[in-house]
């Protein structure tokens, strides 16, 4: 028999994470201090609502350039990445037509957008070039950790604002920039998926006494199950690890990692494979009846429900990334975050100061920011560069149109995050 | 060194800077001295002739074993991405910082890979000898990806900016500054000391007894060379100075991943940029290295399908004009002199 999910409600809760937080807001809004709860008050709208920018009249008051905002985008629009990069591009150019419909950042300055392909051979000599050649106000982009962790301290260096979009790696902030001035992340980091795994571990299925892992053979693999098994170690998990997988990237034949997994029968398996890679596995896994006594956890996948709905199966675990999930694909929350973020961030700025903002002052203005989007309360805590988001799980169900969702679980932002001065790792070491 | 050996080199220099190729060559480094204040001139146009510069120096190596050896390599990512990894390394796990130390400490690495895949490989010639560079480099390549928490796996290791002879000059005058004013000048010297210096082996007996081997290595033997140990001594010179490129490079660029320096892939794009500009030429893969980064970053801005202009480029290259860049200027070298003859008689 498969592990059941039994959540004990205080750690684990059973539902969606909430749209509106509920507690967490005003303590967030208290502890922001009050430019937060200024700002927040000001250019705190719900661009679910509709309208992508406040009204220049709502304070400030200075000039607003009449040029339009130059807006570099870059993901991954061709390769197997591009799964993720190909859907964002998508969102990218539906939300900046979407903030220009209604006049622009502060109803007045309409968002002029370029795209770039992740996949080119110097990432480095690319972005340079975006940066110090072409001026262009805003980069957001990055889905490889390779490419982030590259172009992060460049950006610093060139006090270039930019916003990483999916990346997750946890090195970003806690080796790459480690005092971060001009770049972001808006969306949580693997340590939501990797400890938010271990956590639904401790709290939610008491009868698991053994773990795997199959994860890719690169540092997005390799930095999942590191967080993943020092979690399971922090928390004083109580469940013996039997075998850990890494699978060549990318990779068709997955037989023998199968074979052995069947061999060492553990009662739950993390994974954070996607891509082709996380359908071959869980179709052949599948017919080879791996899960028949073993629960599969895939902690960044559901990207699959659409891109491959016939090849899933019914009743496996998955991990959203962040709480999105029931608002839309990965691509499209990703990015509606990210650009609201930038530009209520430049509205904020605005309307605190009376003049429109230079680079440092945009930077200020995103320290600290939190608004209601279309799939819950972006949160990038003062004092951080990175958003933290809840963690939230729930089994494949396949019996809709589209796969949802069943049975969803959820832990709090603040049991999956390191809080602002600690890095991951030194987190994990002092639990 | 005799008084005649003096004057005579003197008057071959003398020659040689006051032929058109000299003269050529005399401007060209005078404009990569002066290009930071070129006015125009913008950062970017400086970390590209930089980047280009690096991949000069690994490129000219790389035909010293192609050109003048005769051996196809396909392992030179080892020793370019071997000798950026040293460096990555140690900045990683020691406190040191200082360009002169860790310039050596790459080098160093280079040369006993070299040494090793070197010895190995020489062993054979043709497609055996491409092959086994390319299988203990590809060694090299997946150690460092699986080795994740000692080497950061594919995502790399940062290359802060180091500081230069004790001066750390990103704190004194910011990035631009030290990109501008000492990096770049580091990489530009590095370039011209790499050159001249391989130049001086490939004039030399040594060069020369490559290029025998290359030409008949049956008569080498005869006539009482070592083949085989000469071809280890090409790789070794060749993987050194690759090493210097691999250091040059990640010092510009700021951060290096598997992918980046120590895929097959990057071998195989110094051979591209030794076939492009000439790998009968001893100054023709700089050109190819020049003419490689460009295309690749033009094509690279106007479309995602960037690898089919590559490889349409690659391609006409070798049906059309084998000798490369140095053949096309060469050739336009020859038609501009008839033309200039042709116009004297007329």
């Amino acid at each position: 028999m498969r592990p059941s999910l039994e959540p004990d409600g205080d750690v684990v809760k059973r539902g969606v994470p909430p749209v509106e937080p509920p507690v967490d807001r005003r303590t967030f809004l208290k502890g922001a201090g009050a430019a937060t709860v200024a700002a927040s008050l000001a250019g705190c709208n719900n661009p679910a609502a509709g309208g992508g920018g406040n009204n220049a009249s709502d304070g400030g008051g200075g000039q607003i350039p009449s040029e339009p905002l130059r807006m570099a985008t870059i993901a991954f629009t061709s390769g197997p990445a591009s799964v993720f990069g190909a859907p964002m591009m998508r969102a990218a150019r539906m939300i900046v037509e979407q903030i220009n419909d209604n006049g622009g950042i502060l109803g007045e300055r309409t968002i002029e957008m370029d795209e770039f392909d992740e996949n080119t051979e110097d990432v480095a000599q690319q972005y340079r070039r975006l940066a110090t050649q072409e001026n262009y106000d805003i980069i957001l982009g990055y889905v490889s950790s390779a490419n982030a962790l590259t172009v992060g301290p460049i950006a610093e260096e060139l006090e270039q604002p930019t916003i990483i979009w999916d990346t997750g790696t946890t090195e970003l902030f806690d080796n790459a920039i480690t005092d971060p001035q001009y770049v972001f992340r808006t969306c949580a980091s693997s340590s939501t998926d990797a400890v938010g795994a271990a956590l639904v571990l401790d709290n939610a299925l008491s009868d698991v006494g053994t773990v795997a892992g199959v994860n890719q053979d690169y540092a997005y693999g390799r930095n999942n199950w590191d967080l993943f098994t020092r979690a399971i170690e922090a928390f004083g998990i109580d469940v013996e690890v039997v075998a850990s997988r890494f699978t060549p990237f990318p990779n068709e034949d997955f037989s023998s990692t199968i074979a052995a997994l069947n061999d060492s029968a553990p009662d739950f398996i993390f994974s954070s494979l996607w891509g082709g890679d996380l359908v071959n596995f869980i179709t052949q896994a599948n017919d080879r009846n791996l899960f028949a006594n073993t629960l599969p956890c895939f902690s960044g996948g559901t990207h699959v429900f659409a891109d491959v709905p016939d090849q899933v199966p019914d009743g496996l675990l998955f991990g959203a990334r962040g709480p999105h999930f029931p608002y839309g694909i990965l691509g499209w929350n990703s990015l509606h975050e990210e650009l609201y973020a930038y530009v209520h961030a430049v509205e904020r700025a605005y309307n605190l100061n009376g003049e429109y903002p230079n680079s440092d002052a945009w930077a200020t203005s995103m320290e600290g920011l939190g608004f209601d989007s279309a799939s819950g309360f972006v949160d990038i805590p003062a004092g951080s560069h990175n958003a933290v988001e809840p963690s939230f799980w729930g089994f494949s169900d396949t019996g809709g149109q589209n796969i949802s969702l069943r049975d969803p679980v959820w832990i709090a932002k603040e049991q999956v995050n390191p809080p602002v001065d600690k890095t991951t790792i030194e987190w994990l070491d002092s639990l | 060194m005799s008084q005649d050996t003096d004057t005579g080199k003197r008057t071959v220099i003398q020659d040689s800077l006051t032929t058109p190729s000299g003269l050529a060559a005399a401007g060209l480094v005078v404009l990569g001295l002066g290009l930071p204040y070129l006015p125009g001139t913008g950062q970017f146009e400086v970390f590209l002739t930089a980047q280009i510069l690096a991949f000069a120096i690994a490129a000219v190596a790389f035909n010293v074993l192609l050109g003048y050896t005769g051996l196809l390599s396909f392992g030179h990512a080892a020793f370019f991405g071997g000798s950026a990894y040293a460096v990555g390394l140690v900045l990683r796990y020691t406190e040191i910082r200082e360009l002169f130390v860790l310039l050596p400490i790459g080098i160093l690495a280079a040369a006993v890979l070299a040494v090793i895949i070197g010895y190995i490989s020489v062993r054979h010639t043709e497609v055996y000898y491409a092959l086994l560079m390319l299988a203990l480099s590809f060694l090299l390549y997946v150690v460092t990806v699986k080795l994740y928490t000692f080497t950061g796996g594919t995502d790399g290791v940062p290359i802060p900016s180091p500081t230069v002879a004790g001066v750390d000059y990103v704190a004194a005058w910011g990035y631009s500054g030290f990109l501008q004013g000492v990096l770049y000048y580091a990489i530009v010297l590095a370039f011209l000391v790499s050159i001249a210096l391989m130049w001086v082996f490939m004039n030399s007996p040594f060069g020369l007894t490559l290029k025998t081997i290359r030409d008949s290595p049956d008569r080498a033997r005869a006539i009482g060379i070592p083949v085989v140990r000469y071809r280890w001594y090409a790789t070794i010179v060749s993987g050194v100075f690759t090493g210097v490129g691999g250091v040059m490079y990640a010092l510009l660029n700021g951060h290096v991943t598997p992918g980046t320096v120590l895929h097959w892939s990057r071998s195989g794009e110094l051979a591209f940029m030794a076939v492009l500009g000439g790998v009968g030429s001893f100054f023709g893969p700089i050109a190819g290295a020049g003419a490689f980064i460009l295309l690749r970053s033009e094509a690279q801005q106007l479309t995602e399908y960037w690898h089919f202009v590559m490889g349409l480029v690659l391609f006409l290259v070798v049906v059309f004009e084998p000798a490369g860049v140095a053949g096309l200027v060469k050739r336009g070298y020859r038609k501009a002199n008839e033309l200039i003859d042709e116009r004297r008689r007329e």
